[in-house]
């Protein structure tokens, strides 16, 4: 408990880090907001006007006060250039995104589950060597190359899909599901090929132990052995790789986002970052932050509770 | 020079990966070391009467959609990529280190105060880093560099901190404290050649997650900027050509699952050879 | 045993799941049926606004042009049509413009258009700041139920140019979020980086748009266009790149034309080497336009010799495009005079942003015919757009840039009056007396002749300081699925999607 009370406040204090680092980091780059969005032609009172209304005549610090203090109402300020509320803007995109990184890492556990088992069972096939070799391979893909292969192969030769044609969630959740599919496809299979890689390692390495053998001699099957004590006992390691996967997948998005233009977090991230729309920039960094840090400290905690012999390392 | 050699013809000997990835990755560098010293044709030298040539002799693996040679282009691409790879990996290891060694041997409060920043540097997403520094001193491939170095730095912070606090409490290095030791003699001389072998499986493996970021800005456009080519940057661009030249387009991405297949059969290489 | 259980429970829906997915991926490709009362076209970034009076992109201009108008609006050939207004009169002296409201004409709402929603929407314009001129109105005045009359506080015969300014009920309290015009294209709905979509208007006063359902898709990737084209997910987009331009098949038809802006090197006159005319004039020389033409865009594009593009036909002098033929041995003559050589070379960066292909190509381009000399060694230097408008537009930070400078109104004011020496606009820092006496001369003439000649003096006047190295008015490819057909050009920043229709 004492542990797990510790591993919030540090992440909270990360949080507070990240956000300052945002916040400063803008007053670095050059770009003015006013000027991005009135345009040259607009005469310096009006520009002086627009910085006064987006805040930015106030010295930094007041600037940040004001900021996490309307945070915590759940306020996250207003869009530069679309003049929407952050949170009704971003709350919109969130299917999008949320969408895209699930259906990846259900594509993620669906492939790679039962493949390790395959690969487990028929350990030193020719299949199972020549998967490896073609797994070694995908492996070293990356995603948006993956995408692009994707994109090429099944949308341009054998026409499955439109490139590029993305359907919102409100307009066909049906349509919208079918085009994430391709690239959730792209997200995931370099991650399957690792992970089936390490799970099989993993479960060869525990089928090797001791108390199978003595499961064998007292006559179970196969199948039962695998199931009951190997997978067991492997799922631990593949535990903490999948949700490693899932922080990364979330950042590996804001490519493949690019590559099949969906308009989602990553999309609005790289925009916003552009087009110098700090309350967006800082939500959407905030929101991921979060999401990183909460992953990580479930899967810590969860792996401590499955597994007591580990011992506080810190 | 002698363990180096002796180590070397035990992974060769040892297993296929290594063989493997050490052929590939040699392939890779003696192209990239050709194309530092001669390309073709100048890599930015647009011939607008070859515009996606196809594969000529004149051109072996066609152009680009302004008529730049794709071989010379790929050779120095790849030599960029692998330049800001080997930089931010450098960067990164080092200050990594550096961090590292001082939070886990010291802990403390200097330890939660230094980890709190690294987290959150580990958290900052590297795309801004990169625009922060190209915005600040302009684009091109050192301020790539120095931005993905710097993002670098909380993996190898993170590992070498955990080794230090395992080796801080063992026997030789209380011992050497009795002997009056420094501090900073301790951390770099005694502790630190301890904690090589895990350093270096954490630079293969950064190596390749350096080659794929770089790839991944340039390929948004943060990255290297044009006219230098980096496979990222060139991947990019082929989206334009994918239907009128898919070969000279896909290029770039095979160069570049090549050059990770090759690294990480090495690294893997190197981990089994341990074993 | 459990475990089994548990995995299969847990796995099997998921494998269900992905299967599905994959089978409705299968179905959705074949799903293109499309009947043409419907388009999808591409554009390059998301609107800025959807209050048209707080609207500066060009990009979102040319879209809301099909939802607002204005007292008047220009036509393909470069005229001022009416719209709101059915007719207007000219005082002699240039300073009252007198409007009749054209008779029946509603918003997109419903409601009837009235001259107090004119007065409203002029004075809005007017309180943004944004278009500089409109402050030149000093009142504006509602005599009848019929007419609007606008009193201006000094003579301007160029006016009516900026009464394109759109006009928009004074009841709507969000023009935000709702925007009502009454345009042949009415607003439906808007999603943030994906699209704006619009339906035709039927209740129109003009000709009725052609194409009923319009969705503007934006295009984040750039060099993902061509195989959204191809593939069908696209229909049209204007300004693909002459590169693009060859990738395409022939499903589709593209029409050429300008872009309507003049690109230039914009060399900063304040700049230490650049305030010596000789080295100015020397750039001229050693520039060849179709070299940059042939490489940047297949040969295509108008060549530009100042500050005007010839879609502006009564203003622009092509004579002006000869006045420096590309002539080494003569560039370096004026740069031996101004003292840089062999050994002394003239050493600059050239600023350009990097989100436009064509100014960073073309960059490139110069610094190779500079060096051709063997006296100018010019560096590129990329930033980002926003860097580029405050560092090198606002703060005025630079050596050179390669840049495209619009008209925002079918007035040559648009592309002459930045460069008086005191203009607030007036990034490369000329300063010339004689200049700032021409351009006054063309503001006070009242007669359209003697105002014409004065504008042609500026140009002229630009041209021969060699105030920048002006280089084209670079193509404009417009791909237009063969479905439909109809296209036309504007000289300003406008895709007229009325004027689609489908193809029979």
């Amino acid at each position: 408990m004492r542990y797990a009370l510790k591993k919030l406040i540090s992440a909270i204090v990360t949080l507070f880090v990240v956000s300052v680092a945002v916040f400063f980091a803008f007053a670095v780059i050059p770009g003015d907001p006013a000027l991005r969005k009135l345009g040259t032609q607009a005469t310096p009172e009006a520009l002086e006007m627009m910085r006064s209304r987006m805040g930015l005549d106030q010295p930094l610090p007041v600037r940040y006060v004001q900021w996490v203090a309307a945070f915590f109402t759940g306020d996250m300020g207003t869009s530069f250039s679309y003049d929407i509320p952050v949170g009704t803007l971003l709350g919109d995109k969130l299917p999008v995104t949320g969408f895209l990184v699930l259906f990846s890492f259900v594509l993620l556990v669906v492939l790679s589950i039962p493949l390790s088992i395959w690969h487990a069972k028929h350990e030193n096939s020719r299949l199972d060597r020549a998967m490896l070799v073609a797994g070694q391979v995908i492996m070293a893909v990356p995603p948006f190359f993956m995408g692009i292969l994707l994109t090429f192969f099944f949308g341009i030769v054998l026409k499955l899909f439109t490139p590029g044609g993305y359907v919102s969630w409100q307009t066909d959740p049906g349509r919208f599901l079918a085009y994430l599919f391709w690239p959730s496809l792209a997200i995931a299979l370099p991650r399957v090929a690792m992970t089936v890689k390490l799970f099989r390692a993993e479960m060869l390495r525990e089928a090797g132990r001791d108390y199978v053998r003595t499961a064998y001699s007292r006559g179970h099957s196969t199948m039962d052995v695998l199931y009951r004590h190997v997978l067991k006992n492997a799922f631990l390691p593949l535990l903490t790789f999948l949700a490693m996967n899932l922080t990364d997948m979330v950042a590996g998005s804001v490519v493949i986002e690019q590559v099949f233009g969906i308009p989602g977090f990553g999309r609005f991230l790289l925009v916003s970052i552009l087009g110098r729309d700090y309350p967006v920039v800082e939500a959407i960094i905030m929101g991921l932050t979060a999401f990183i840090i909460l992953v990580n400290l479930v899967t810590d905690l969860l792996y401590r509770a499955i597994d007591p012999r580990i011992e506080e390392a810190s | 020079m002698k363990r180096a050699g002796r180590k070397f013809s035990q992974y060769w000997r040892g297993n296929v990966m290594f063989r493997v990835g050490f052929v590939l990755t040699a392939v890779m560098l003696l192209f990239v070391l050709i194309g530092a010293i001669h390309t073709p044709y100048p890599p930015t030298a647009m011939n607008e009467g070859a515009k996606l040539s196809g594969f000529t002799p004149a051109h072996p693996l066609g152009t680009d959609h302004l008529g730049r040679d794709m071989l010379s282009r790929l050779m120095t691409g790849a030599g960029t990529t692998l330049l800001i790879a080997l930089g931010t990996v450098l960067i990164g290891a080092f200050c990594g280190s550096v961090i590292g060694a001082l939070c886990g041997y010291f802990g403390g409060l200097l330890d939660e105060s230094l980890m709190r920043i690294v987290d959150a540097l580990f958290a900052f997403p590297s795309i801004l880093l990169a625009l922060l520094f190209v915005s600040l001193f302009g684009s091109g491939r050192y301020h790539v560099i120095i931005a993905l170095g710097i993002a670098f730095i909380p993996s190898f912070a993170r590992t070498v901190r955990g080794e230090f606090l395992r080796e801080r409490g063992r026997d030789y290095v209380t011992s050497a404290r009795l002997h009056g030791v420094s501090h900073l003699r301790i951390i770099f001389f005694h502790i630190l050649p301890n904690a090589g072998d895990v350093l270096l499986s954490s630079v293969l493996i950064g190596f390749n997650n350096a080659v794929l970021a770089e790839a991944g800005l340039s390929f948004l456009g943060i990255g290297v900027q044009p006219p230098d080519a980096s496979l990222g940057r060139m991947l990019s661009e082929s989206q334009q050509y994918l239907f009128k030249a898919p070969m000279s387009a896909l290029l770039p991405g095979f160069l570049l699952v090549w050059m990770i297949l090759g690294f990480s059969l090495a690294g893997e290489g190197v981990r089994a050879g341990e074993r | 045993m459990k475990r089994r259980s548990l995995l299969k429970s847990t796995l099997l829906p998921m494998i269900a799941m992905t299967v599905l997915a994959a089978v409705l991926g299968g179905c959705a490709g074949g799903k293109t049926a499309d009947s043409s009362s419907r388009i999808t076209i591409g554009i390059p970034q998301d609107i800025d606004s959807l209050d048209p009076h707080l609207m500066t992109a060009a990009g979102t201009k040319e879209v809301m042009f099909n939802v607002f108008e204005g007292l008047v609006k220009p036509d393909a050939s470069g005229d001022l049509v009416p719209a709101v207004a059915s007719e207007w009169t000219v005082s002699e002296d240039a300073m009252r413009y007198t409007f009749t409201l054209r008779d029946g004409i509603r918003f997109h709402d419903g409601s009837a258009v009235t001259v107090g929603d004119i007065n409203y929407s002029i004075l809005r314009a007017q309180g943004t700041g944004i278009v500089p001129a409109l402050s030149e109105i000093a009142v504006v005045n509602t005599p009848d139920d019929k007419h609007v009359e606008i009193v201006l506080n000094q003579p301007d015969s160029d006016f009516l140019c900026n009464l394109t300014c759109a006009v928009i009920p004074e009841k709507n309290t969000s023009p935000e979020t709702t925007p009502v015009g009454t345009g042949p294209y009415k607003f439906v709905s808007r999603s943030p980086q994906e699209n704006i979509i619009v339906t035709r208007f039927d209740d129109y006063w003009g000709e009725p748009a052609g194409i009923k359902d319009v969705t503007f898709k934006i295009e984040a990737n750039a060099d993902a266009i061509v195989m959204d084209l191809e593939g069908g997910s696209v229909d049209m987009f204007a300004r693909i790149t002459s590169a693009q331009r060859d990738q395409l098949s022939d499903k589709f038809e593209v029409y050429t034309g300008t872009m309507n802006l003049v690109q230039a090197l914009y060399l900063n006159n304040a700049f230490g080497p650049f305030a010596d005319v000789r080295v100015r004039q020397a750039l001229s020389y050693l520039l060849d336009r179709q070299g940059v033409m042939n490489f940047v865009s297949d040969g295509e594009g108008a060549a530009l010799g100042s500050s005007m593009y010839p879609a502006f036909t009564k203003y622009f002098l092509p004579e002006l495009n000869d006045l420096y033929p590309t002539d080494v041995d003569k560039a370096k003559a004026l740069l031996k005079e101004a003292g840089y050589d062999e050994a002394h070379p003239l050493e600059f960066s050239i600023t350009v942003a990097s989100n436009y292909q064509q100014h960073v190509d073309t960059a490139q381009v110069l610094a190779e015919q500079f060096a051709v000399s063997g006296v100018v060694k010019a560096s590129i230097n990329t930033v980002e757009w926003n860097t580029w408008l405050s560092e090198t537009y606002k703060a005025r930070n630079y050596e050179a840039t390669v840049v495209g400078v619009d008209a925002s109104t079918l007035s040559a004011t648009a592309l002459l009056s930045r460069f008086q020496s005191d203009a607030d606009n007036n990034f490369v820092n000329y300063s010339s007396p004689e200049y700032d006496k021409a351009y006054q001369e063309a503001m006070s003439a009242v007669d359209d002749a003697a105002k014409t000649e004065a504008y042609k003096k500026c140009e002229r006047i630009l041209a021969q300081d060699a105030a920048s190295v002006y280089i084209q008015d670079l193509p404009c490819f417009v791909a237009l699925n063969k479905k439909y057909t109809g296209y036309q050009f504007y000289p300003l920043y406008v895709q007229d999607v009325a004027a689609l229709k489908p193809a029979e």
